[in-house]
This record gives C-alpha cells, structure tokens and sequence, in this order.
C-alpha cells in the first residue's frame, strides 16, 4: 500500500463511507452473527488501515476491511467466551455470549453461522456484496483457487444444513 | 438438496433480507478525528483468549522439532551451536536447547535417586566440581611442533541475507528469507516486532529459510520481520527486515 494509495482513501472517505460503509458493516454483523459489534470493528480497521496502511496494494478495499473488522469481532467473541466462562463458575450468566445470531431469524442466516469463518467470510462476500470470485482474491490477496475451494466448501454444507432445515420445517 | 443455482439464489435473498446496514452519517468526520488523535485502529488485538492452550503447544512445535532433529541426527555441531541458549518468543515460554554435554536420560533419572540436574546455563558457565584427581580437567594443550606451517585462516566471511519476504494474508502467514555464506548458512534467527514481539529459528526448505507465522492466533496488523543468518563459524549477517499488514485471510 502506497502512501499515495493512502492518501487517496483519506481523500475518498466520505465517498467509501456513503457507498461502502453500510454493505461492509452488514457483511461483518452477518460473518460474525453480532451486528452490534460489527460498526465498532469495521471502524476499527478503517482507522487502522489508515494509520498503519499494509504495504501490499489492497484492491478491494471493502473485501479487506470485511475479513479484518470480522476477524476483530471473532477476536471480541473469543474473550467475551473466556470471561462467560469464568463467569460461569461463579453462577453469574452472560446473556450478550448467547446472542449470535441476534436479530437474524433467517434460516440461511443460521445455516451460515454453522460454517467456518473463511467459509462465511467468502460467503457474505460473494453473496451480499455481490463480489466475483476473482474480486474476492484480488481483494484478499489470495488465488482463486483458494476462494473457489472455501466457497465450495461452504456451499455444499450449506446446501446440506438448509435441505435438513426443510425437512424438519 | 438444494441445486445450485436455487442454492445460489436462496443465499443472495436470504442474505440481502436479514442485512442490517449501518448508518454512516458523521462516521467519516469521526474517523478522521480518530486518526488525527493518533488512534491506530486494530493494531492493538486481543486474538488469543485467556485459555486458549493450543496456542503455547503450536508454538512449542517448531522448538520441538528443531530438538529432535538435532538430537536424533546426531549432529553436534549444530547443538553446539545452539549450546545453551535461550530464544525467547512473547508467545511462549522461553525454550532452552540443552548442551550436548548434557546426557538428558541420566539427568532425568537423577532427582528420582536424590540428585539435583543442573541447568543447561551451570552446565555451561560452571563445570562440576570433582574431587577425583583423575577427573581433574586436563592441562591446555601445547603445539608439540613449533615450526610446522600455521593452520589455515578460520572463517571470517559473514553471511548476508539477500531477501526477506511475507506472504501475509494464508493462514499461517508464510515468512521466507535467502541468505548465503561463503562456507555455508547453518541457522536464520527471525524477529519479529509492531503488534507482537518475539524470535524464532527459521527452516530450511527448499533452498529457502522459512518460518510460519501463526496469524490465526496470534495478533495481527502491522508487523516487520527481520532475519540475521549465521554460519558454522558463527559469523552474523546483517539483520535484513520486511514489514507488512499480517492479517489471517484464508
């Protein structure tokens, strides 16, 4: 990432945040099944990116922004595991641990939240940003195979989970 | 099961109607003002949770092979090498690759008959005292002839380190450095600094000295790698670094 690049974004922030933002932060609430921690950590990445910019181009900046902010979540999540289960031992419950999925009744929504995060990451990415295979590992820095594998991956489970969840419907 | 196109189909609606986009009017104004500040954004991560033990035994791993490797090779010169030392990784405790002088089972088995072992560092800094004359360390040896030839020069040739590059984005994030020496390049020590800290000792693979970062657990964001290469002879190359955003992507 160039400073020239760099400066670029700081110059285009508003254009990013009025196109960009709200698709991104509905992507990061819908990897990691917690909407109320997305705007937060999409925040995060944008003023990381922007204080300590990767050298490597990023291409697909929504993309970029999507796995790091979602994988700040998954980092928060992780904690918040830790404290609940401390907490547990001493009796008291922690009603926000519970709260994956929250506010997204959706069947699909809960057949993605069984995937992997890289599953679900490259999901939300072709599915609800409407990226193309090769978008996404431009974006990510990744080969297309790589994507291809992951998004195959996921289909095929969720093919399976959402077939089982008709059944039982 | 579903086919693919009804599959695809279903995931884009289903997705598109449970989205809950955000709001961003002033987020931009806010940002900046979080910039300006000096905050630094997700450079500061708490990936690993209290807990998490997997994560100290990945990072033993590479440790424990090197171990093995030098102990069942039999190679004593890289032991030598190692003799004592102590790499220190933020990420795990620090690892002490013992002497060859020291006979690990025997050590092993003396606290089960009274004794005490002693630490690779005693070992190395102090050896045991004895009271039989016939153990008494022998006497610094003389040149029994003064005129043959003087023995060749020791090496005195660093090794260099021509490139350091990250691959940052798999899962672990890939870290490969060439080095080269004149004799040969028997280890590359990789340090690491920006959101974490620490050392470790770099593979040879292929021609190629490599290390695998453990992004997925360890912190990620901006970090720089530097690498230093030595020889048999213990000459040091000059420390060569690469800095980049590590993030664990796929």
């Amino acid at each position: 990432m160039s400073a020239t690049e760099t400066t670029r974004l700081q110059v285009d922030l508003d254009e990013f945040v009025a196109r960009e933002y709200p698709k991104v932060v509905a992507a990061v609430g819908m990897i990691t099944g917690s909407p109320r921690d997305a705007e937060d950590a999409v925040q995060d990445a944008i003023v990381g990116y922007l204080a300590n910019p990767p050298q490597r181009e990023i291409r697909n900046l929504a993309a970029w922004i999507t796995v790091v902010a979602s994988n700040r979540v998954r980092d928060v999540q992780r904690s918040r595991g830790a404290e609940s289960r401390a907490l547990a031992t001493v009796g008291v419950s922690d009603e926000s641990v519970d709260s994956v999925v929250e506010g997204l009744d959706v069947d699909v929504v809960k057949a993605l939240d069984q995937l992997p995060l890289q599953q679900r990451q490259v999901c939300v990415l072709h599915y609800l940003l409407d990226q193309s295979v090769q978008t996404i590992a431009e974006g990510l820095g990744v080969s297309e195979g790589t994507v291809k594998t992951q998004l195959h991956r996921a289909r095929t489970t969720l093919a399976r989970l959402i077939e089982r969840g008709n059944h039982r419907g | 099961m579903a086919d693919g196109n009804n599959l695809d189909d279903l995931m884009r609606r289903g997705l598109t109607d449970a989205a809950q986009p955000a709001d961003p009017t002033g987020v931009a104004d806010a940002l900046r003002a979080r910039v300006d500040g000096g905050d630094a954004g997700v450079t500061v991560s708490s990936s690993v949770a209290p807990g998490w033990g997997g994560l100290a035994v990945r990072s033993w791993l590479p440790w424990v092979t090197v171990v093995a490797v030098a102990i069942v090779g039999g190679t004593l010169g890289a032991l030598a090498f190692f003799g004592g030392s102590t790499i220190e990784s933020t990420d795990a405790r620090p690892v002490v690759v013992e002497s060859p002088s020291v006979d690990s089972q025997s050590c092993a088995e003396r606290p089960a008959a009274g004794g005490v072992c002693p630490t690779s560092e005693q070992l190395v800094d102090s050896p045991a005292p004895s009271d039989d004359p016939s153990e008494a360390p022998p006497a610094p040896e003389t040149d029994p002839d003064p005129d043959r030839a003087p023995a060749p020069p020791s090496d005195t040739t660093p090794p260099t380190v021509q490139q350091v590059s990250i691959d940052s984005n798999p899962c672990p994030a890939v870290i490969e450095a060439v080095a080269s020496d004149n004799v040969g390049v028997t280890q590359v020590t990789l340090s690491w600094s920006g959101v974490a800290t620490g050392s470790a000792a770099m593979s040879l693979v292929s021609g190629t000295w490599r290390y695998l970062y453990d992004s997925e657990n360890l912190p990620e964001g901006t970090m720089t790698f530097t690498a230093v290469a030595r020889d048999a002879a213990g000459n040091a190359s000059g420390p060569m670094s690469a800095t980049d955003y590590v993030v664990c992507v796929l």
